[in-house]
């Protein structure tokens, strides 16, 4: 009966795999060193963050999210400037990219020829490598200028809005930022498109329907779930994305009174004034600005795993 | 009757029609998306490579960064001290991650194996700059100055979830029958587990460190207060040290000519290393390769 399959079987998913029906050694180890690296990684990423914001939660306690004014000096932190920076150069990074990555993604799965499709597949793989320093780097030498010189006069003259001269901007920030989430989202689209059933896109073929039609009702209108939670893991990426956004945003602590002003985000208020925090609040302050953005960032990223993943 | 018909007739040309055009329609504008898109994203490899083979040479490879004003600076220091965080980040981060890879595909399948991969999962997406904050609360503070050292744990920090979760697909993807044919041999779980399973992985497993390695050596703020920078050769692990992408920040939002070529060189430099990981990884792995 020890040497049943099935039993052993039933064994392995209990989690027991050893032949005899106890835990081997090796698993012990495995097991306890497994526990001890994500236990330990896990203590130190809560550790650290609460234990460091402590001296400014007992001060302040969470009032700062909701101020205005940060002057470190006089001990004044309102961090609603940072944490409006960081929603809205988001929120427009997705804006811009959502409706592109889903016609890219239709391009690449549904309108070109599989041998193209794998090599486009290939690009945006690389795309999505590329270091966000030199998305940075391009943003401050091109994307900036252009910006300045072209974009931001034409708003003033049609008077939309009150640009202002430099081309740093949160909007500058949403548009590098949606450039960088573009490869994320094409590449969850792109898996979710993959998994429509055939028999599907094949009997709304034989109904007569065109292209377009089973491309809008059938493949996109059976992957909601897929893109709502691609759109989640990109959005939570770009909340957290400092240095590309560090680049160009134009940092300032004021509030903006447009979206075609400089602002600052969390993170790239932690990049720019973390090691040079003039006092223990004020570095507590960061690292309390610090946890919001880890519980942010991780609940965009859960709810979007466990969409896309409910498709597979 | 008859009238009706005509009616029927011409209305059902005149949708098809419609459903005609926006077909092609659609197509036009889905086409002209994959334009937009490639335009800025092409214009960013080509700038890179355009301005910084202007300004590359292999001389300013051995040389450390200098006055901005005098055009004899390198990145040399930068290449060191990111060769060193790199392999202080593997020697921690490679056999954390793979053992934590190898428990989760091999025994995960109880309470405990599933709470750890959502861990790992959420670790995995975790903003890189929290990690450089944890890492200067922990190692900087207690250690008493920015180091090469502490820019290496932090990024082997960022490597574990990272190897660890593609080593869990990979493991998962070898046959059952392989591991029941080791059994029955009388072989034990850690052989069968160390010599048999994980070798069978091996080439998903290998493109999976490679390209968490390409992941980290792209990877900037995790190191602005770790590793910190300079403007000389490291002189230690223990001491601060400038490195690529932290280089590349510094000097480009920096106002003098000189540095800014500095960092469009060492711009190109990064991306053709990282590029050519990415390259490597997909044709010699084609089909093993982890998403």
């Amino acid at each position: 009966m020890k040497k049943n399959p099935f039993l052993r079987l039933i064994t392995k998913k209990m989690g027991f795999s050893q032949r005899q029906g106890s835990i081997a050694p090796f698993e012990l180890v495995m097991t306890l060193l497994a526990i001890g690296v994500v236990g330990g990684l896990y203590y130190a990423y809560l550790f650290a963050l609460i234990k460091g914001a402590l001296p400014a939660i007992r001060a302040f306690g969470w009032k700062p999210l909701f101020d205005q004014g940060w002057n470190p000096v006089s001990n004044s932190y309102g961090a609603m400037t940072f944490v409006f920076g960081t929603i809205i150069t988001s929120t427009i990074a997705l804006l811009i990219s959502l409706p592109l990555s889903i016609a890219v993604a239709l391009f690449i799965s549904e309108y070109v020829h599989p041998k193209t499709r794998n090599w486009l597949r290939g690009i945006i793989d690389m795309l999505a490598a590329i270091p966000s320093v030199i998305y940075g780097l391009w943003g401050i030498f091109v994307l900036v200028p252009l910006m300045r010189k072209n974009l931001f006069p034409l708003l003033t003259t049609l008077k939309i809005a009150r640009a202002a001269s430099f081309g740093f901007s949160l909007f500058t920030a949403g548009v590098l930022l949606s450039l960088m989430i573009l490869p994320i989202q094409i590449n969850v689209f792109i898996e979710a498109f993959d998994t429509v059933p055939e028999t599907l896109i094949e009997g709304m073929n034989a109904l007569g329907a065109t292209k377009w039609e089973v491309s809008s009702k059938i493949i996109v209108g059976t992957t909601k779930p897929s893109i709502v939670g691609g759109s989640m893991l990109s959005y939570g990426r770009a909340l957290g994305e400092t240095i590309a956004v560090t680049m160009v945003i134009g940092n300032s602590i004021r509030m903006p009174s447009s979206i075609f002003d400089p602002g600052q985000t969390i993170s790239s208020l932690i990049a720019n004034e973390f090691a040079e925090a003039s006092g223990q609040l004020h570095l507590a302050m960061l690292f309390e600005l610090a946890l919001i953005l880890l519980f942010i960032t991780t609940v965009f990223n859960m709810l979007g795993t466990i969409l896309v993943h409910k498709l597979k | 009757m008859r009238k009706e018909n005509i009616n029927f007739e011409r209305t059902r040309k005149l949708n098809l029609k419609r459903r005609f055009f926006m077909n092609n329609a659609m197509k036009a504008i889905i086409g002209l998306a994959f334009l937009t898109i490639s335009i800025p994203l092409f214009d960013i490899m080509f700038q890179v490579i355009l301005n910084g083979a202007g300004s590359f040479s292999f001389s300013i490879l051995t040389k450390a960064g200098s006055n901005p004003l005098s055009s004899n600076g390198g990145i040399g220091h930068a290449f060191i001290g990111t060769l060193l965080v790199m392999i202080i980040a593997m020697i921690i981060g490679i056999p954390l991650g793979l053992s934590v890879g190898i428990y989760l595909g091999e025994f995960g399948d109880n309470f405990v194996g599933i709470t750890m991969r959502i861990g790992v999962e959420t670790m995995a997406a975790i903003p890189t700059i929290i990690t450089g904050v944890i890492a200067y609360f922990l190692i900087v503070r207690s250690m008493g100055s920015f180091s090469i050292l502490s820019g290496g744990i932090a990024l082997a920090m960022i490597m574990i979830p990272i190897i660890a979760r593609t080593t869990d697909e990979m493991i998962r993807l070898v046959p059952d029958s392989i591991r029941e044919a080791s059994y029955a041999l009388g072989i034990d779980t850690g052989t069968t587990v160390t010599s048999i399973v994980v070798p069978n992985a091996g080439k998903g497993i290998t493109s999976g460190i490679l390209l968490a390695l390409a992941r980290i050596l792209g990877e900037t703020a995790p190191l602005l207060f770790t590793a910190f920078f300079s403007q000389s050769f490291p002189k230690g692990i223990d001491k601060p040290g400038a490195t690529l992408t932290v280089l590349i920040f510094q000097y480009s939002i920096s106002p003098f000519e000189e540095w800014q070529k500095l960092a469009w060189a060492a711009a190109m430099l990064l991306l053709i290393i990282n590029l050519a990981i990415i390259v490597l990884v997909r044709s010699l792995f084609r089909n093993s390769t982890p998403r």
